[in-house]
């Protein structure tokens, strides 16, 4: 017990130097672009900004948080952006048709937790590249919902919906406990389960992992499929924000949550990273967006910047595990 | 005259046990052509052929450049905002000043060539992933078309329409013939030079090739020329033929020029698959599309339809890379 307690080494396992240090350098990037964005941008400090900021954070953490897991493992989803589409789409489809608000919501769940569970089963049994594949599905779902909405938005009216996702309990909006409830429970899964070992085991080396007796192909389906019931809660705050099911509601979320976990510091080879270093990528995308269009900059030109952001912080965390490492 | 191998002939046919995916494309072509030219007759008509040969080759030259790429192992999302980028930047030189045609061809081929480099240097001398790199890429040169044109620009250069509309010996499409000799002119490359040879090696297996003196990052930085270079000739190409270009255009041609790619034999793990078959996937692909349109099946339909179908492929061209011991 001591050994452990004086030593580098956390409960899982893992360095904990490495990560405590990435951590803190990301939360001081933080503080120091909220504190620019506050002096230098008008609006930026107002209660209406804030709360704008915080829906744009909770669906991105919430996608964050359920990709966290999966890339430990290994397995990414790229496709999560049209899932969300389509999600919003038929929830809207379902409630204009007489569903009841609540059983639409369980059945898009269901759906995209079916989604999620394909992507897996389909990856994992073929052995196929992950990027690659979930490409694949993203044009598919993409077509899907273009299909079944034409390109236009279907609007929901309806009461409880709105207050599900504007209302508050406690001063907080209740999107906003949904987001931190997740938050700790995958904190707590990841580091004090089992299962969470597990998670990192099978990234860090899927073989050893085999050698151990861990089936790595079924424990990371069942990680696609709770991404898939991630990206379902997301759909529908999603769609709650805006009132509506848009074939395009998804589009843009995929560059910053993606981000926002390879900013954490979750690598694309897996085995390594913390939930509160997603968060706080999370964090540090979601104040980069609002920022910038507070100040005005056309949307346009912030999806360039998603893109150029996306490249120097995959780029950045390859030179420096470069440097680390000693031929 | 006895056979060379002792394959039966349906060895040599079936997808997952044959060495070339060309034998099954001619079958499924051949089989096509029956099955649809019974359903609808005109599909097998002269001026149906014409009509595949105007539409179809400019993703064909995209899919050509795209599967240099691959060959040496890497993969590049980029194309179809490089190819809507580069209109736009041609057609705007067009309609601001008076240069001649040939000069703003030569300056958007540049301009594709120099984004395929940013590319090329950001996944050889950096390091980062080629597909999330090029997705960045992607979406950010996306964001930049949008940016830089608002509306569509409209141009009338009677030099460029000619090279567009314009037809050879009055039956074969100028377009259509242009991709053919680029195919030719590739395909020669890829089997007579050392050039082509080295591709084939580094994408098969780098760290060999690498051995055996071949620099590896040279070839793939190289790769990522020719397929900006050639994303940026179609994108120049369009908008000769309609005499203006748009953000709009180049929107979903990485995932066809992709499903070009395998359904043609370019295995995805590199190193694998001829021109050859590239050509017969992107007859397949161009008839499909034809006949799909005339059986009235909306575009969304038809996206969707191709996804499935990239997804297929992708399984497929798994499945083989697994009979032959790869990953």
């Amino acid at each position: 017990m001591e050994i452990i307690k004086n030593s580098n080494v956390n409960n899982s396992g893992r360095n904990k130097k490495i990560h405590i240090n990435n951590n803190i350098i990301l939360l001081i990037i933080f503080v120091v672009l909220f504190i620019l964005f506050s002096v230098f941008s008008k609006g930026f400090l107002t209660y209406y900004n804030i709360t704008t900021m915080f829906r744009n954070l909770v669906t991105t953490g919430i996608l964050a948080i359920g990709l966290t897991p999966l890339m430990i493992s290994r397995g990414i989803d790229i496709s999560f952006g049209s899932t969300i589409s389509l999600a919003g789409v038929v929830m809207a489809l379902l409630y204009s048709n007489g569903v009841n608000i609540f059983l639409s919501m369980l059945v898009v769940l269901l759906i995209t937790a079916f989604i999620g569970l394909i992507n897996g089963i389909l990856i994992e049994s073929f052995n196929l590249n992950a990027l690659i594949a979930t490409l694949g599905t993203m044009s598919i779902f993409q077509a899907l919902s273009l299909v079944f909405t034409g390109g236009y938005p279907i609007g929901i009216m309806s009461d409880s919906f709105y207050d599900l996702s504007f209302n508050s309990f406690l001063k907080l909006p209740i999107p906003v406990w949904f987001f931190i409830i997740i938050l700790i429970l995958y904190y707590f899964i990841l580091n004090y389960t089992a299962a969470g070992r597990t998670i990192y085991i099978i990234g860090a080396n899927p073989l050893a992992a085999y050698s151990c007796g861990i089936n790595f192909k079924k424990i990371r389906i069942i990680l696609y499929m709770f991404f898939g019931l991630m990206v379902g809660f997301a759909a529908i705050f999603t769609a709650g924000f805006s009132g509506s099911g848009s074939p395009y509601s998804g589009t843009y979320m995929l560059l910053p949550a993606l981000s926002a976990v390879l900013l954490g510091g979750i690598g694309l080879q897996g085995g390594s990273g913390t939930i509160w270093g997603t968060v706080l990528g999370v964090m540090i995308t979601s104040v980069i967006m609002n920022g910038l269009l507070n100040a005005g900059v056309v949307p346009s030109l912030i999806q360039v910047l998603q893109g150029i952001l996306l490249i120097v912080i995959v780029a950045t965390y390859e030179v420096r595990s470069k440097k680390k490492v000693a031929y | 005259m006895k056979s060379i191998t002792n394959k039966s002939f349906l060895s040599k046919i079936n997808p997952f046990t044959s060495y070339s995916m060309s034998p099954t494309l001619i079958i499924v072509y051949i089989l096509m052509l029956a099955i649809i030219g019974i359903i609808n007759p005109i599909f097998i008509h002269l001026k149906n052929f014409q009509a595949i040969a105007t539409g179809a080759p400019l993703i064909g030259i995209v899919a050509i450049g795209m599967g240099v790429v691959i060959l040496t192992g890497n993969v590049d999302l980029s194309v179809g905002s490089i190819a809507g980028f580069t209109g736009i930047i041609v057609a705007e030189l067009l309609f601001l000043t008076q240069i001649p045609a040939i000069i703003a061809i030569m300056i958007g081929i540049l301009a594709g060539i120099a984004i395929g480099a940013i590319n090329g240097f950001i996944v050889t001398f950096v390091g980062v992933n080629s597909v999330v790199s090029t997705l960045g890429m992607w979406f950010a040169l996306s964001g930049l078309s949008f940016t830089v044109a608002g509306k569509a620009i409209n141009f009338h250069n009677p030099g460029l329409q000619k090279l567009g509309q314009g037809y050879i010996f009055k039956v074969i499409p100028n377009i259509f013939f242009i991709m053919i000799l680029i195919l030719i002119i590739m395909y020669i490359v890829l089997r007579f030079t050392q050039f082509g040879r080295n591709i084939y090696l580094v994408g098969s297996n780098g760290p060999s090739a690498r051995v055996v003196g071949i620099n590896v990052k040279k070839i793939q930085f190289l790769a990522f020329l020719f397929s900006g270079g050639f994303a940026a000739l179609a994108g120049i190409l369009l908008i000769s033929q309609v005499s203006f270009g748009s953000s709009l255009f180049g929107i979903g041609w990485e995932f066809k020029a992709l499903t070009i790619c395998v359904i043609g034999g370019i295995s995805l793990n590199g190193g694998r698959g001829t021109f050859v078959g590239l050509f017969l996937a992107w007859i397949i692909l161009g008839s499909l599309q034809n006949a799909l349109t005339m059986a009235n099946i909306g575009v969304n339909w038809r996206d969707f339809f191709e996804g499935t179908l990239l997804l297929l492929a992708i399984i497929i061209d798994s499945i083989r890379a697994g009979r032959r011991g790869v990953t």
